[in-house]
């Protein structure tokens, strides 16, 4: 029986049930390792699991001399203002998780990021599978409820999948309608790797603003991003996820499922084809609850013969003849109209451990019945 | 004579009431209406004023009792509808009347407006009625919610139902039907569905699989008034068997005419239907309108010799 998080007195029930709500098991029942950063302070950092490790960015740049090496290898520090920022930080924060050759956690590795004041929060994190490692992540993101103006969260992440290796990262996100949020993450997925990206975020939350990139380098390489974001009345989602094909048998899946209930949805997706022998294709369905905006913008580039790359975007409304056919059935308006929408935003990745997918379903059994 | 069987009927009861009036019910009524059925529960039961019973009506005929003592209704009475499909009047002028336990097969061209009618009986809003009424059971329900008719124990097969992406037909079952898991398998293994409760209902089913999928949702949903759209059109001779057997279920063919309670509308093209359930009444209908009233095997025969076009002229409704 693992021990418990730490988790300060500060943090109160309420905001615990957020944290829940991300994915955070603070009993940490079903989850192999933990770290947790409340506002800047670093909690917690363990793991249970032989051969996988998760540490705080400094400790881990002091222990492995090698690391400076993956440290703003693929996202550079001078991106933009947010990476400026980040990297301008004396003290950075942030955790390295490194899943070392050969391993593989059924039960996932816990990230908790929890917002509980008016500042920004910087966060620099480096997760790394090597050859042959299976790494599954849960990255739960949550605010205090009653956090206030001008609290903000800027997160890079820098993905390495090495040979045969696998990261699955789930990012559930539970912000509060004055937060700002900046994600900015990208990934290098070498031969015969696969890297899984989910993100989630239901709840309200004044900006999310991020465009994830994997650069698929290694021939057979895949990569999937699996998004199912709900825009609230005040929330603007601007999100979109990229991959590079850049190696022969190199293919991408980016599938988005987007609600907006009054808010603005811009769901981006970009897919390169450099190389033969690569397939790609982009999804984007929006549903209109509420009017608001979903404005998908799929881009598809090949640049040689032998790269397949397929889009497809649809915006509308749930369709009446599906309403009517449950309540044929016998279900009630407002019972139809949710089974379709939950089925609407049904999501199953493959190669995801069964807690993970549960812990997805879960999260949008939830944020559903609220409709 | 009013009073005198009311107070009979106080004083000994029900069935020796009907006994008594027996011998004035017209010859083609058949037995069980009188047998069968106690002063009912709910609208049927009720009596409207004192000394009028409404009962079931049981035979295709309307059934007219003297003394004025009892009203029949039928499980569905459908007085001068007419109905709109887009802006434009698909149904005129419709009349029809189902009995308890009876079964009536509706046929016609393409075209003719048959899934229109059981659209509109279902309550879906791209059928406006515009003229009419329908009862069902004695309440009007011509402007009640889909749901609500479902409820009163209406259900519908779909010719054409839409797919719901994301949805496990399974899923679909559990949330309509009261009863465990094992009940709802053991009527999925029946129609060879066992295998699809995982899926998304309707998504990428073959014609003869949407079928199956249609009868499984209705036999968990064990409707009265039993409405099949083409229940057999797309399915290979090994499954119709097995849809005819569960369609008959459905109707409760297995029982006894006194005992069965469940009714139909089915509409068929090619009648392979009717070597599953012995249907009462056969209907033609031509460009909205009923045209024609009869015998179902009798008819069936007569389309498939001369076409629709003989019983165009046919105008005994
Ligand atoms: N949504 C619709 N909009 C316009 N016309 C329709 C619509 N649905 C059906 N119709 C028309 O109504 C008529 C009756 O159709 P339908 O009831 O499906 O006939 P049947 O089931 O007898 O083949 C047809 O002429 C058909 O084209
Ligand atoms: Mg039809």
């Amino acid at each position: 029986m693992p021990e418990g998080l730490k988790v300060p007195s500060s943090i109160s029930p309420e905001d615990r049930q957020r944290l829940q709500q991300s994915g955070i098991e603070l009993s940490m029942i079903n989850r192999c390792g933990s770290y947790m950063q409340a506002n800047q302070d670093i909690l917690h950092a363990t793991c249970s699991a032989e051969g996988i490790e998760v540490l705080s960015i400094a400790d881990a740049l002091k222990r492995y001399d090698w690391l400076e090496e993956y440290s703003w290898k693929v996202i550079p520090k001078d991106r933009d203002e947010f990476t400026k920022a980040v990297a301008a930080q004396e003290n950075p924060r942030g955790y390295v998780i490194i899943g070392h050759k050969g391993t593989k956690n059924i039960l996932p590795v816990q990230a908790c990021l929890y917002l509980g004041r008016e500042q920004i929060q910087y966060v620099h994190n480096i997760i790394i599978a090597e050859e042959g490692a299976e790494l599954h992540i849960v990255s739960g993101c949550a605010s205090g409820k009653h956090v206030g103006k001008g609290g903000a969260h800027y997160g890079i992440s820098e993905f390495y999948v090495k040979k045969n290796a696998k990261i699955s990262f789930t990012m559930i996100h539970t912000w509060g309608e004055e937060i700002e949020v900046y994600p900015r993450s990208a990934s290098i997925v070498e031969e015969n790797g696969t890297f899984l990206s989910n993100y989630i975020c239901m709840q309200p939350v004044k900006k999310v603003q991020m465009y994830p990139t994997a650069n698929l380098n290694g021939r057979n390489s895949v990569a999937r991003f699996s998004t199912v974001i709900i825009a609230s009345p005040t929330s603007y989602l601007d999100i979109g996820s990229r991959a590079i094909l850049g190696a022969k048998g190199a293919s991408a899946e980016l599938i988005t499922r987007a609600i907006t209930r009054g808010g603005t949805i811009i769901s981006r997706g970009e897919i390169r084809g450099n190389t033969d022998g690569t397939r790609g294709h982009l999804e984007c369905k929006g549903l209109i609850l509420k009017n608001g905006i979903i404005h998908a913008i799929p881009e598809i580039e090949g640049s040689v013969v032998g790269t397949e790359l397929s889009h497809e975007a649809a915006v509308g409304k749930i369709a009446q003849d599906e309403i009517e056919y449950l309540m044929a059935r016998g279900l009630s308006e407002e019972e139809a109209t949710a089974t379709i929408i939950r089925g609407f935003l049904d999501v199953k990745i493959t190669g995801l451990p069964e807690v993970l997918q549960k812990q997805i379903d879960a999260t949008i059994d939830k944020a559903e019945s609220g409709f | 004579m009013a009073l005198c069987s009311w107070l009979l009927l106080m004083m000994t009861g029900y069935r020796a009431a009907l006994a008594a009036m027996k011998s004035n019910v017209a010859p083609y009524m058949r037995e069980r209406s009188w047998v069968d059925h106690k002063p009912l529960q709910g609208a049927r039961g009720e009596s409207k004023s004192m000394g009028v019973f409404l009962l079931p009506c049981a035979a295709g005929e309307a059934l007219m009792i003297p003394g004025e003592n009892y009203i029949c209704v039928h499980m569905l009475e459908i007085t001068d509808l007419h109905v709109e499909v887009g802006e434009k009047e698909i149904l005129h002028d419709i009349n029809l009347k189902i009995g308890d336990g009876e079964t009536h097969v509706l046929m016609g061209p393409n075209g003719s407006g048959k899934t229109s009618l059981l659209m509109a009986i279902m309550g879906f809003s791209g059928y406006k009625v515009t003229q009419g009424k329908i009862m069902y059971n004695g309440k009007e329900i011509t402007h009640l919610a889909v749901n609500e008719r479902a409820k009163a124990g209406i259900g519908l097969m779909f010719q054409r139902p839409p797919t719901v992406g994301g949805l496990k037909l399974g899923k679909l079952l559990t949330a309509t039907s009261g009863e465990p898991k094992e009940a709802i398998d053991a009527y999925a293994k029946a129609v060879h569905m066992l295998t699809f409760l995982g899926r998304d209902v309707n998504k990428g089913f073959s014609g003869g699989e949407i079928k199956r999928s249609e009868i499984l949702q209705l036999m968990v949903q064990h409707p009265d008034f039993v409405m099949l759209d083409e229940p057999e059109s797309g399915v290979d001779l090994e499954n119709i068997s097995l849809i005819g057997a569960a369609i008959g279920k459905l109707l409760e063919k297995d029982l006894h005419i006194v005992h069965r309670k469940k009714s139909g509308l089915i509409i068929t093209h090619t009648g392979f239907i009717l070597d599953y359930l012995d249907a009462d009444v056969g209907l033609m209908m031509c460009d909205g309108v009923i045209k024609c009233r009869g015998n179902p095997r009798e008819m069936l025969k007569e389309i498939k010799e001369r076409g629709y076009r003989e019983c165009m002229e046919c105008q005994k409704v």
